[in-house]
């Protein structure tokens, strides 16, 4: 959240951050190699069907698919360690180093901090599932009011979590079958065949149907959410979905109100310092004018 | 009438290149009408048409009729005439001058999977052990030019000078050249053998009366099918691998015989074939190419198949419902349940 105004006023309609600029890089390159792996990889899971040859053939034909695949495959491994690091560090940055320093380290305030960062399923996710139940089996009308993050974002954020690695690995076990057969049994081989294409299948189709309604399809955002563009949600989205954030972020903006820019406010200031600037410089010419 | 004419004009300008072929037996008389056919007892139409300038650039052009249909002898012709592909025929072998038979084909076939005297069958059911034109159909000399990917006529006019400097007959030379060059390379690609042995290998009734299981459904589902499907160079087909380098393709034997290409200890030397895993070890004999899900077979494939698809189908619905769910909700907010 470094630089980025937490609250941003535009078009008199209020914005929140929602993603900062590393968050954002992360998803675009995960939705990239993820994209790039689906069309690489599923018309080899389903050659019987006619589009299977049509999108191979657009794609470069296997030739180049198998490059495509395995480049895009590698840079989401990455990303997988990458996004380890980013973990590590934000817990040194945000617990480790500001505890240690005020010498209030605990292990169990770091399981706190670790309980209570973001993406953690936690306790209220249970019962907004549960509010959520109630509120879609008509019998209550309340939504359930989420914090940054809901459970059905927490589910989509888990589900590739663990699908990196069992992708990755039989991934990696089937690049290298012959180097791979030195080390396990050939079964290994075979069931990494399996693996590898059903947990693509499911994968592929939770994140196509289920995580595209969710966040550009649903009821509210169509035909599309801005937040993995820009990084922010308009206010109406955000009171609708993450009430308590919304809540939480307007008390903090009240408190330090250095925390929200107003661009509109600000491109008024620009509009009339460039006014300035002509008369400036009109001025100064009709001197010279004068001078002649 | 007009086009009659037209027609006749050109079949006459067409003569001399038709007439060009050898017919001493003088079959094309009645043959070479497109329109000789029947309907024989199964319902089923057979044509008896001969185009004759077509066969003569088959393998077989310069063999006799009554060479191969040895068992036709007067006219109207008897009952289930059947070639015979193991006859002797007139064509001499030059090394030996002995005259030519395919009978070296059958001692490898004797020795191979596809007959009924071999002792590590399941079945040896008689009736469905294919016969040579179950496989081989009179295949056409392929030119060179569907191979290398050129566009000017395949015989290459600098070798052909070669032969011309001794050998005066032109037309023996063209058929020698064919019959040289065409078993240069395989006369079938990946994928019509894959079709060729799909006949039987992907046939129920066959199957089942076998105790086989679908090979090639199988071998589809494995990234050696799926490179062969999508044309990827080099992709191997039945025969790469059931066949030991250096036998006949018909010599393909079961993996309990030792002397097979996939026989389970030997198996790895058939992977680690120049091109295709050359730095394989005895391990990757291991892996199965014909993976049936089954429980009994192969386990660790079952059970994880099914985890898999319990898991997606767990995922999947459960969410599906729940977005349903809420689309309804969305559409209808203002439903009052009924107390």
């Amino acid at each position: 959240m470094n630089c980025l105004p937490l609250v941003k006023i535009k078009g008199s309609q209020k914005y929140y951050l929602k993603l900062s600029h590393g968050q954002r890089y992360q998803h675009f390159i995960l939705m990239t190699t993820f994209i790039l792996l689906i069309l690489t990889g599923f018309p080899l899971k389903f050659y019987y069907y006619d589009w299977a040859k049509t999108v191979m053939k657009f794609m470069g034909g296997p030739e180049v698919t198998t490059i495509i695949h395995r480049a895009a495959g590698l840079t989401m491994v990455g990303l997988f360690f990458f996004h380890w690091y980013y973990l590590f560090r934000n817990l040194f940055k945000y617990y480790l180093i500001p505890s240690l320093s005020k010498k209030s380290f605990s292990f169990k305030g770091m399981m706190k901090f670790i309980y209570y960062s973001p993406m953690f399923p936690r306790v209220k996710d249970i019962k907004d599932f549960i509010e959520f139940l109630k509120y879609a089996l008509f019998i209550t009308d309340e939504k359930p009011k989420h914090e940054r993050f809901h459970w059905r974002e927490k589910f989509d954020y888990w589900a590739v979590f663990w699908g990196i690695p069992v992708l990755g690995f039989t991934g990696w076990i089937l690049w290298f079958e012959t180097l791979s057969t030195q080390y396990f049994p050939g079964w290994v081989i075979n069931i990494s065949l399996i693996a590898h294409s059903d947990e693509a299948l499911l994968a592929a189709s939770v994140i196509l149907v289920w995580h595209m309604y969710n966040a550009h399809v649903n009821y509210d955002k169509f035909p599309m959410s801005p937040l993995f563009l820009t990084g922010y949600l308009p206010e109406d989205i955000m009171k609708h979905e993450y009430y308590l954030e919304w809540e939480r972020i307007n008390e903090l903006v009240k408190k330090f109100p250095e925390l929200q820019v107003n661009d509109d406010e600000y491109k008024q200031r620009m509009m009339e310092y460039e006014t300035m600037v002509a008369n400036y410089f009109a001025e100064q010419e009709s001197d010279e004018g004068e001078k002649i | 009438m007009h086009f009659f004419f037209v027609n006749m004009l050109i079949l006459f300008l067409l003569s001399p290149f038709i007439s060009y072929a050898l017919d001493d037996e003088n079959c094309l008389l009645c043959h070479k009408y497109r329109t000789l056919s029947r309907i024989d007892e199964k319902g089923k139409s057979r044509i008896y048409y001969i185009n004759d300038s077509l066969f003569h650039s088959s393998v077989h052009g310069r063999v006799k009729c009554s060479e191969c249909h040895s068992g036709i002898t007067k006219i109207p012709h008897e009952e289930n005439t059947k070639v015979n592909c193991l006859n002797e025929c007139h064509i001499t072998e030059p090394t030996e001058d002995k005259r030519f038979s395919h009978k070296n084909v059958e001692d490898a076939i004797m020795n191979s999977v596809h007959n009924n005297k071999y002792p590590l069958l399941r079945n040896a059911n008689s009736d469905f052990f294919p016969k040579c034109t179950d496989c081989h159909n009179n295949p056409l000399f392929k030119p060179i030019q569907i191979f290398k990917d050129i566009t000017d006529e395949g015989q290459s006019p600098k070798a052909l000078a070669r032969c011309n400097l001794c050998h005066k007959d032109t037309k023996f030379i063209k058929y020698f050249y064919n019959h040289v060059s065409h078993r240069l390379h395989a006369s079938k690609n990946n994928k019509e053998i894959v079709r060729m042995c799909e006949r039987c290998h992907a046939n129920n009734e066959m199957l089942s009366k076998h105790k086989l299981k679908n090979a090639i459904a199988t071998y589809k589902d494995t990234f050696h099918g799926k490179a062969a499907e999508f044309d990827y160079k080099g992709s191997p087909d039945c025969i790469d691998c059931h066949v030991k380098e250096n036998e006949s393709a018909h010599s393909i034997r079961s993996y309990k015989d030792p002397n097979s290409s996939i026989y389970s200890k030997d198996r790895w030397k058939t992977c680690a074939k120049t091109g295709c895993h050359p730095d394989a070890k005895p391990a990757i004999g291991g892996v199965r190419m014909h993976v049936v899900i089954n429980k009994d077979l192969y386990p660790y494939e079952y059970y994880t198949a099914l985890g898999f698809t319990a898991l997606t189908l767990g995922a999947y619905f459960p969410l599906a419902i729940l977005l349903i769910l809420e689309l309804i909700r969305e559409i209808f907010p203002n439903i009052k349940r009924r107390k």
